[in-house]
């Protein structure tokens, strides 16, 4: 079979296709034929080892796949051959809060993930998605989806007549703003173009800003709530940005901050004023299998679709990183296999 | 009657002792007869101009006090003549979360405060205190005791096993473990004195932390939770301090966000935010029914609000030099 492998983790050029033999199932495992897998910022960031240690180069690369079971291991009984399923990146993390043990078992990063004609998965790490779903519609899910979910569901608590900020509309954004729209909440996002914030408000968006041609966008979201602020913030936009985050919330806002952050903000966030308005910041990595299930059965139940940018052949998978890194893209890049 | 006014807010030599008329019960309204108030470094902020915008000059100080009930306005069924109550820090938030429609009934600072012989508050901000406290002890609860109540148990969702990490011995930090005892809480302590550390152990803090004599002091908190950390931070200290408690605390760890005192030299680095799952709040005291939640739980547990010392009404300006010696151990209360 084809794999594809991170190399030395030089840049994108690093990576390379190679074959290896079929693999076969241990107890507790399941090999699983993937049809369609997508990209993170973070698998960027792996193959210019920007994220964390290095890694072996013989690591498969990528957290999100979706495909079919083809074979199982010993004492498998949550899947079968057959079923068409999706994968939880953090492979132990079935239910409750997040454990730092989980690091351990991240797909594409820590052990071997989604980039290969067929992955070796811990079989509890496995769910069936619905009929309503493609591969590369699941396959867009596992990384982006479930971190918006995670934020919206059990920390913020979203709920009718919430309104929900997200900054730049890479996939958590545009995740964020469907999850947004199916729990009735209004949804305000930034962006640098504004092609970009016409194509979020035909999803949906119901405040756009410009952060490039209005730098203070804060104060302009305020303006659009009626100096009241947002009640949930998905803080993408890194460190930099917070400080204009929390000055846009309202109080007993909630502001999810996303992985991928380096370094200390320029600008001091106002600490006093997540005092004084008694916001809630939490750090955000991803969720539990539980979550996911929680976040298929809502994309089933309202009939919402991940909205995909482009799709590439598992052959030009390092066209897809490519674009990713030089495109302006809107949702999830998406590699058919 | 006699009442202190912030005066200047130049620090405590603006404090002024003035006679007012006595105050009469409006409709919803109370008169209480403060029997005794306890000092927040709040008031200490207000006093030197630190807390927001100035205050009018005429702004009676101080959010903590307890008393008697000796009239009651129009409506009122609350509470009655003779009626031993201490009074919420914002006069209007009863239950729920915090809002800003709360903002400007903060006592002794957006509204006049309870230091003084007679004030009139909300009938509805009076909570009945039990028969066998003090008024000094009861004065003590109003501001320190129901922020620590609001980011441990509110906030901070603490259920018994959690261990709640303490900032200094301050009235916050020693409710923290009066809270923690009476919920099945472990508490770890900071100071920077082993004696006040010692004092903290007997009132049944689990462990001592001097962070004056360690300077690495968040690996000693990870080494007195088996190496996990504390799964709630009452942060005190402020926001120069925050890189350490993010580093004392627990995966998925609630921080409770409480002063602006230790200001940051360099911004914290909130990149453990992130990869521990850290949920950091800010608090601002908390509602009167947070009030009551906790007078039931140190009545449950027999457990009674820690005094450090008590000053004379006349010499309430004593109170401030004590409170910013920082040499105290619970709470500084005026006896009136």
């Amino acid at each position: 079979m084809k794999v594809w492998e991170l190399g030395d983790q030089k840049g994108i050029s690093s990576l390379r296709m190679v074959d290896r033999p079929d693999p076969k199932p241990l107890p507790g495992q399941a090999i699983v034929a993937i049809k369609a897998s997508s990209l993170n910022r973070r698998d960027i960031m792996i193959t210019e080892s920007k994220y964390g240690a290095p890694k072996p180069e013989n690591r498969i690369p990528l957290s999100d796949g979706a495909g079919d079971v083809v074979a199982v291991g010993e004492g498998v009984t949550n899947v079968k051959v057959g079923d068409r399923v999706v994968a939880s990146h953090f492979t132990p993390w079935t239910d409750g809060a997040f454990d730092p043990s989980y690091f351990a078992a991240d797909l594409g990063v820590t052990i071997d993930g989604m980039l290969t004609e067929r992955a070796i998965v811990p079989a509890h790490a496995l769910q069936v998605f619905p009929a309503s779903l493609s591969y590369e519609e699941a396959a867009s899910l596992p990384v982006a989806a479930v971190t918006a979910w995670s934020m919206m569901q059990p920390f913020a608590d979203i709920k009718s007549g919430d309104t929900v900020l997200a900054l730049g509309t890479g996939g958590v954004s545009i995740f964020a703003l469907q999850i947004a729209k199916m729990n009735g909440a209004r949804f305000a996002i930034t962006s640098s173009q504004d092609d970009k914030l016409e194509r979020c408000k035909k999803l949906g968006a119901d405040i756009t800003v410009n952060y490039k041609t209005t730098p203070d966008w804060e104060k302009a979201i305020l303006a659009a709530t009626n100096g009241r602020g947002v009640d949930i913030v998905v803080e993408t936009g890194g460190m930099a940005t917070l400080a204009q985050s929390i000055a846009a919330t309202a109080p007993n806002g909630r502001i999810g901050l996303i992985g991928a952050l380096g370094g200390r903000p320029e600008n001091q966030p106002n600490i006093g004023g997540v005092i004084g308005k008694n916001i809630a910041l939490k750090g955000i990595t991803s969720g539990s299998r539980k979550m996911f299930s929680d976040l298929l059965k809502a994309f089933d139940a309202t009939g919402t679709k991940p909205v995909i940018d482009k799709t590439f052949a598992f052959a030009e998978a390092n066209k897809a990183y490519q674009y990713m890194q030089d495109s302006e893209f809107i949702g999830k890049i998406v590699i058919k296999h | 009657m006699k009442t202190y006014e912030v005066g200047a807010q130049k620090g405590a030599d603006s404090l002024r002792l003035v006679d007012r008329p006595e105050p009469k019960a409006a409709a919803g309204q109370a008169v209480v007869r403060i029997k005794a108030n306890s000092i927040n470094f709040r008031d200490v902020m207000v006093q030197n101009g630190w807390y927001g915008p100035a205050k009018p000059e005429t702004t009676v100080p101080f959010s903590d006090g307890a008393g008697e009930v000796v009239s009651v306005g129009e409506g009122v069924t609350r509470v009655k003549p003779g009626d031993r109550v201490a009074i919420s820090f914002f006069s209007r938030w009863i239950d729920g979360p915090f809002g800003p429609q709360y903002f400007g009934s903060d006592l002794g600072g957006g509204a006049d405060g309870t230091l003084t012989e007679l004030g009139a508050y909300p009938a509805d901000a009076l909570v009945k205190i039990p028969d066998n406290w003090t008024f000094e002890e009861a004065a003590c609860l109003p501001c320190a005791g129901v922020t620590a109540w609001n980011a441990i148990v509110e906030a901070g969702k603490a259920k018994a096993g959690d261990t709640v990490l303490l900032i200094g011995t301050g009235g916050v930090s020693i409710f923290g473990v009066q809270i923690a005892k009476a919920l099945g809480l472990k508490s770890v302590i900071t100071s920077s004195s082993d004696e006040k550390l010692a004092r903290a152990k007997s009132l049944g803090a689990d462990a001592g932390v001097n962070y004056k004599t360690n300077a690495e002091w968040p690996k000693a908190v990870l080494e007195a939770t088996g190496g996990k950390g504390a799964d709630i931070v009452v942060e005190t200290a402020g926001p120069g301090n925050l890189d350490n408690s993010f580093a004392a605390a627990a995966f998925n760890g609630r921080i409770g966000l409480i002063g602006g005192f230790e200001q940051a030299k360099t911004p914290p680095n909130v990149m453990p935010l992130v990869g521990k799952n850290l949920n950091l709040r800010g608090i601002t005291v908390g509602s009167r029914k947070m009030m009551e939640d906790l007078i039931a739980a140190l009545v449950k547990s027999n457990q009674k609000p820690v005094i450090d010392k008590v000053v004379d009404f006349a010499n309430a300006k004593e109170a401030h030099a004590l409170m910013q010696s920082q040499k105290h151990l619970g709470k500084i209360v005026i006896k009136h």
